[in-house]
């Protein structure tokens, strides 16, 4: 039995390299995607086009700009005269928003008993993400100054209103760079989408070319052939998986602070049930472009339940849920757990255990359905 | 280019999509079930972020602190820390995201109107969540800070010519087209050109399956021209995703109320435009792929992680470094979603989203054109 398979898993080889482009294509595309996505977050959300219309040009009108620049989440590339020209930047999409600085701005601000200046600030709520960055450091630059102008007023000590000093310390990720977050859900997802793609694709091929036909009057058993198809697919998961590992540590600092042998064991596990769905896929699957559509919306939907676009965390509760039973979200939690906070055994357990109980459920299925369905 | 053989390439793999219902479904629906789902469970803002406390001091002043901290809809304070080893493995086990340390002579300085340090360590793995939390704890405790500190001012100034301290600096925001920030009326325009660049990956597929299953040489023996062959098969394709198109505006307007400003004239041409671009790049790349297994794996690279990350859904555009936007702009979804929002949610029309329109239209030429000269009728 050994050597059936083991001719099996060379025939597989042979005709998987026979194809460059594909092993070429399956190690070195998902890193160059990983690393534009690592080089484009790695930066907090700065340098937003912005407006200025500063009629007042005074000293404190200056500090406030300063004040603004520096927290660098401004561009402020245009320097209006009037409010009426922010308004076609605002509407084309060229600025995030537009900042009016009233004239008396500074002459209000230098006794308590002046006018209370009104600065307006209007935002471009089309673009959420962007809206929210400048909302949140408009909003904080104002009340650092208003806390400086009521402290002068009171006498000069600024400390005098600040009671409280936060020290903050941030822990697992220091710079607070979101390319921490979103690299090792890019790196999970292509590990099991790669596999799961080849394993779906892997049957339904060999049926659709008529092949697979063929193949049931050798002496191979099913259960052999699975396995020597689904070879070829782990070990090229793994050889892009290691590959952009490497660079995710020393290119782009995703800290790995836990055990190699705990991530890739826990990875293995995880990829044989991702292997399995693929397998169940091409069994339902009468053409490769249907193998194809299901594999790639399942991968689709795992993307979701990654985190990698939100952190499943901040879903409705009811997709908490159902984040369950999906496997790259109890992944995801071992994967994030042991790079960042290189955590052991002893506190991921739960989550390994949730992948080998969809496992129990997923691999006697898929193998199930396989021998169900029909193999020509 | 003969038409009349366009024609016939048109109808030839009409019938063939049509033959096979299960697919033509999944091509017509995943695309809409996918709007709906990233849609839904994508559009989240943070909230009810988990917390603790480890207070030190236990006086009437940092109970009043604690319950000011604890007081949000935005931080949830569960069980109160007791000590370090605690905090370690709630942190280990993500069980908060940050703990505000009240040292123990918390009340003893703030009294006397000296200002008091706090610590805060947070959970980086997540910045997003971790930002949030920082500036909610921050600006409460800030909050608290100014209040007891006027507090202290007005028993300690005597004279009454300070009057009621107001804030000295009025800040007011007009948010145009999206007041409440809702993300999810950002994101939606997104997933739609997102979950509409499935049927480009199916695309892909058609040229090359023939090829693998041996069909395409028989179709070399006719008499079709290259172009014939390629523009005739991508037709049929953009009317069922022109169909995809309607139905995830539909569902975005139906189902998450989101605005449609714009013509829907307007929008079913700029769909077609996006579906020109995306397509003559998918059948680009078909040339060149051996197997349906190769043309998924590039459909996963190239429509699918760029599509998600590039197209300025998640992080805006104007925030990558500039090689990057370079970059993004050449992927089909990115202009089509300027164009998507422009359009449903500023109700823009051509005047302003032409220049979008135009790159795509563009790109959609020359790469079919590319993409004509490329296929050689011989069989490798």
């Amino acid at each position: 039995m050994l050597y059936r398979t083991w001719t099996f898993i060379l025939k597989e080889l042979i005709q998987l390299f026979r194809n460059p482009f594909l092993v070429f294509l399956v190690t070195l595309g998902p890193l160059t995607e990983m690393s534009m996505v690592a080089w484009s977050t790695a930066a907090p959300i700065e340098h937003l086009p912005t407006a200025v219309v500063d009629l007042d040009r005074s000293h404190e009108s200056r500090i406030l700009l300063a004040a603004l620049h520096n927290t660098e989440t401004f561009d402020f590339r245009y320097y209006l005269d009037s409010v009426d020209e922010t308004r076609p930047l605002v509407e084309g999409g060229d600025v995030v928003g537009a900042l009016v600085i009233p004239t008396g701005y500074g002459r209000n601000l230098s006794t308590p008993l002046g006018e209370t200046p009104t600065l307006s600030f209007t935002l471009d709520g089309s673009d959420p993400v962007a809206a929210q960055a400048a909302l949140a450091a408009v909003e904080g630059t104002v009340a650092s100054q208003s806390q400086r102008v009521v402290a002068e007023w009171m006498g000069g000590n600024p400390l005098a209103i600040s009671l409280i000093q936060p020290r903050l310390r941030v822990r697992f990720n220091e710079e607070l760079k979101k390319s921490v977050y979103t690299v090792p859900s890019e790196l999970a997802l292509i590990l099991f989408a790669i596999g799961l793609m080849l394993a779906a694709i892997g049957i339904a091929r060999e049926r659709e070319l008529g092949t697979l036909e063929q193949l049931t009057v050798t002496p191979v058993r099913r259960f052999e052939l699975i396995i020597a198809k689904t070879i070829p697919a782990v070990l090229l998961s793994y050889i892009t998986f290691m590959l952009m590992m490497q660079v995710a540590i020393h290119a782009f600092g995703v800290p790995m602070r836990g055990s190699w042998p705990l991530l890739l064991g826990s990875a293995s596990i995880f990829l044989f049930v991702e292997l399995s769905i693929g397998l169940m896929i091409s069994a339902v699957s009468a053409t490769q472009l249907q193998a194809l559509l299901g594999a790639f919306m399942w991968v689709m939907v795992e993307f979701l339940f990654s985190g990698y676009g939100v952190p499943v965390d901040n879903m409705p509760s009811i997709l908490q849920k159902i984040a369950h039973i999906f496997p790259i979200y109890h992944y995801m939690i071992i994967f994030r757990a042991v790079l960042l906070k290189g955590v052991g055994l002893e506190t991921i357990w739960p989550q390994i255990l949730a992948g080998l109980a969809i496992g129990a459920v997923v691999i006697p299925t898929a193998v199930w359905f396989l021998g169900r369905h029909k193999w020509e | 280019m003969n038409l009349a053989k366009t024609y016939a390439v048109m109808i030839k793999e009409t019938r063939h999509i049509l033959r096979d219902r299960i697919t033509f479904l999944m091509l017509l629906l995943i695309p809409v079930f996918l709007m709906i789902a990233f849609s839904y469970s994508l559009a989240v803002d943070v909230k009810e972020v988990p917390i603790t406390l480890l207070d030190g001091d236990r006086s009437p002043l940092s109970r009043e602190f604690v319950a000011v901290l604890s007081n949000s809809k935005d931080l949830v304070v569960g069980a109160e820390a007791e000590n370090y080893a605690q905090i370690e493995d709630w942190f280990d086990r993500s069980l908060i995201k940050a703990v505000v340390i009240i040292p123990p002579d918390f009340s003893e300085r703030v009294n006397a109107g000296r200002p008091v340090e706090v610590q805060i360590l947070v959970d980086g793995t997540d910045p997003t969540t971790a930002q949030f939390a920082i500036d909610h704890i921050i600006s409460r405790s800030q909050v608290f800070g100014y209040e007891i500190a006027l507090k202290t001012f007005g028993r300690q100034a005597s004279s009454a010519s300070l009057g009621p301290v107001k804030e000295p600096i009025d800040l007011r925001v007009q948010t145009w087209y999206n007041p409440t920030l809702n993300n999810q009326k950002g994101i939606i325009p997104a997933m739609l050109a997102l979950a509409l660049s499935l049927p480009a990956v199916a695309v892909m597929g058609a040229i090359v399956r023939e090829r693998e299953l041996g069909t395409l040489e028989s179709i070399f023996a006719t008499p079709l021209g290259r172009g014939e062959l390629l523009v005739g098969k991508i037709i049929p394709y953009i009317f069922s995703s022109l169909v995809s198109a309607l139905l995830c505006a539909a569902a975005a307007v139906y189902i998450f109320d989101a605005p449609f400003r714009g013509s829907l004239a307007l929008y079913v041409l700029l769909a077609m435009d996006y579906f020109l671009h995306a397509f003559s790049l998918a059948l680009l790349m078909s040339i060149f792929l051996p197997s349906q297994a190769a043309a998924s794996l590039v459909g996963l690279l190239i429509f699918l992680f760029p599509g998600f990350f590039l197209s300025g859904i998640f992080y805006p555009i104007s925030a990558f470094p500039p090689a990057v936007q370079h970059e993004a702009s050449f992927l089909p979804s990115t202009p089509f979603v300027a164009v998507v929002r422009g359009l449903m949610i500023k109700g823009q029309g051509l005047e302003s989203l032409w220049s979008h329109a135009m790159i795509m239209f563009g790109a959609g030429i020359v790469l079919t054109f590319l993409s004509i000269l490329l296929f050689r009728k011989k069989i490798r």
